[in-house]
């Protein structure tokens, strides 16, 4: 993942949504209500070691989080999708707690924006 | 319908994503559209049944029904079956969007997603589904006009000598239902056509008039031979009478390339009799044309060479009918014919197959055409 990646872009998510303000804090609002059941999902999978299940919870988690702005998340969610099915547990497990912190930091910033 | 009488067209949202539900159903109610929403496959099946969409937006990974399990039961859900799907999907996932044209999607739409680009696909495939629509309602206005003119000018090889055709018809009766036809689709390429219309009365004969021209209006570069055969078979069902139905081949010749494509609608094979004396025939499977919409026709696709020659026929040449056997043990038979002719000239041929195989009998239309590459 590009290091310099923003936790929040929020001027590119706006973009996507032709400036739309209030539908954007409409998206941030459920990304906030989802986001810990997202992650629940991938906890899930790590923990009962479901490469599948894995995959798919970090593309659900990769594709709400790109929609509002949070590229970091997106981004390390989009690692572990691609990784799922090849990696070791070890390395997975170390990808997921970057990820959990990527998300702390994200809702920081979405409650903030 | 509004209450002036205008159709407002419904869009189904297939994604288990709130915030895509959420910002798709905004954006896309906002532009004038109904929208439906479904968090996945099942539930967007449910919705198919009872409010029909006119263009699906699907996305392809979901818990449960992925994408392309749920867009294969739409398909054959009545009055979703022709809504054009658009699929959902990620931007690096090329087999995927492949995955996705090859089931029948007519485009797709990476996450995350620009509403304006969103609208402006949904609005695209919406025009160009209605356009289609249109044209159908166009060409059966046509048909039945032409049907009136009870005529059938049936092309002579000598109209179109550079396809190097020749044809043997006879029919049973004063009207006949077998019918056929040469296009010339440019580039040296040609179709031929043999269909048989069930049935043997006047209506019969207007029908094959009608279906004639027909397939000649849905013949060329921008549809498939298979997808001449769906339009046609989509007039046919909302035009024939119940009970009425056509067999039929279509074979498309490429005479730069040598590349034959070979349709069928549920009809006797096509034969192959190639320049050292082999005959093979190509058996090609699909339904008949004009009983329902959703019917399926195979196509086999072989290399020809120069001076290989092609017979389409009717049944009328093959079928026994004292045994009331339509094809079988009849199909060897021509197989033995057709080697035994190869010294049998182009314009000869046709008649020669009808003379030897059918013999007196005129129980039934007989129709051989025979083309060289």
């Amino acid at each position: 993942m590009d290091p310099n990646l923003p936790v929040l872009n929020r001027e590119e998510a706006l973009g996507r949504l032709e400036g739309d303000v209030e539908l954007w804090g409409e998206i941030r609002d459920i990304w906030l209500e989802d986001v810990e059941s997202l992650m629940d999902g991938v906890d899930r999978a790590l923990g009962s070691k479901s490469p599948d299940g894995l995959r798919r919870a970090s593309h659900a988690l990769k594709g709400a989080s790109a929609n509002v702005g949070a590229v970091r998340v997106a981004a390390t969610a989009k690692t572990i999708e691609i990784n799922a099915l090849a990696s070791e547990w070890k390395a997975l497990t170390e990808s997921v707690e970057i990820l959990r912190n990527e998300v702390e930091q994200a809702k920081i910033q979405l409650k903030l924006a | 319908m509004t209450p002036g009488g205008f159709h407002q067209p419904r869009v189904l949202v297939v994604d288990d994503e709130r915030a895509n539900l959420h910002l798709l159903s905004i954006s896309l109610r906002n532009e004038g559209y109904l929208v439906s929403v479904a968090t996945n496959g099942e539930a967007a099946l449910e919705i198919a049944r009872t409010l029909p969409p006119d263009l699906i937006l699907l996305d392809i990974v979901m818990p449960g029904m992925d994408g392309f399990q749920t867009m294969a039961r739409l398909k054959q859900i009545k009055g979703s079956s022709r809504a054009p799907v658009i699929f959902l999907t990620g931007m690096e996932d090329l087999e995927s969007k492949l995955k996705g044209f090859a089931l029948g999607a007519v485009d797709y739409v990476t996450k995350p997603f620009h509403l304006e680009e969103v609208r402006a696909r949904v609005r695209l495939h919406l025009q160009l589904a209605h356009a289609q629509t249109a044209l159908i309602q166009e060409q059966s206005a046509k048909l039945r006009s032409l049907a009136s003119a009870q005529e059938m000018l049936l092309l002579k090889p000598s109209d179109l000598p550079q396809a190097n055709f020749s044809v043997w018809y006879e029919s049973a009766q004063e009207a006949g239902g077998d019918l056929y036809d040469v296009i010339d689709l440019g580039n040296e390429i040609y179709g031929f056509l043999v269909a048989d219309v069930s049935g043997h009365d006047v209506g019969t004969s207007l029908v094959a008039t009608a279906a004639r021209a027909l397939f000649r209006q849905n013949a060329g570069p921008m549809y498939s031979p298979e997808e001449t055969f769906q339009l046609a078979n989509r007039i046919l069902t909302g035009w024939l009478p119940p009970g009425r139905f056509l067999t039929a081949c279509y074979a498309l010749l490429n005479r730069n390339t040598g590349m034959l494509k070979v349709v069928g609608a549920a009809h006797p094979p096509a034969a192959i009799q190639s320049k050292n004396g082999d005959v093979r025939l190509l058996e090609v499977e699909g339904d008949v044309l004009g009983s329902f919409q959703e019917a399926c026709f195979g196509r086999l696709n072989c290399h020809v060479n120069k001076g290989d020659r092609v017979v389409l026929y009717t049944d009328g040449l093959v079928e026994d009918i004292e045994s009331g056997m339509a094809w079988g043990s009849s199909g060897d038979r021509l197989i033995d014919v057709l080697q035994e002719a190869r010294n049998v000239s182009l314009n000869e041929l046709p008649g020669h197959l009808a003379r030897v195989l059918a013999g007196d009998s005129k129980e039934d239309d007989i129709l051989v055409l025979a083309f060289e590459v």
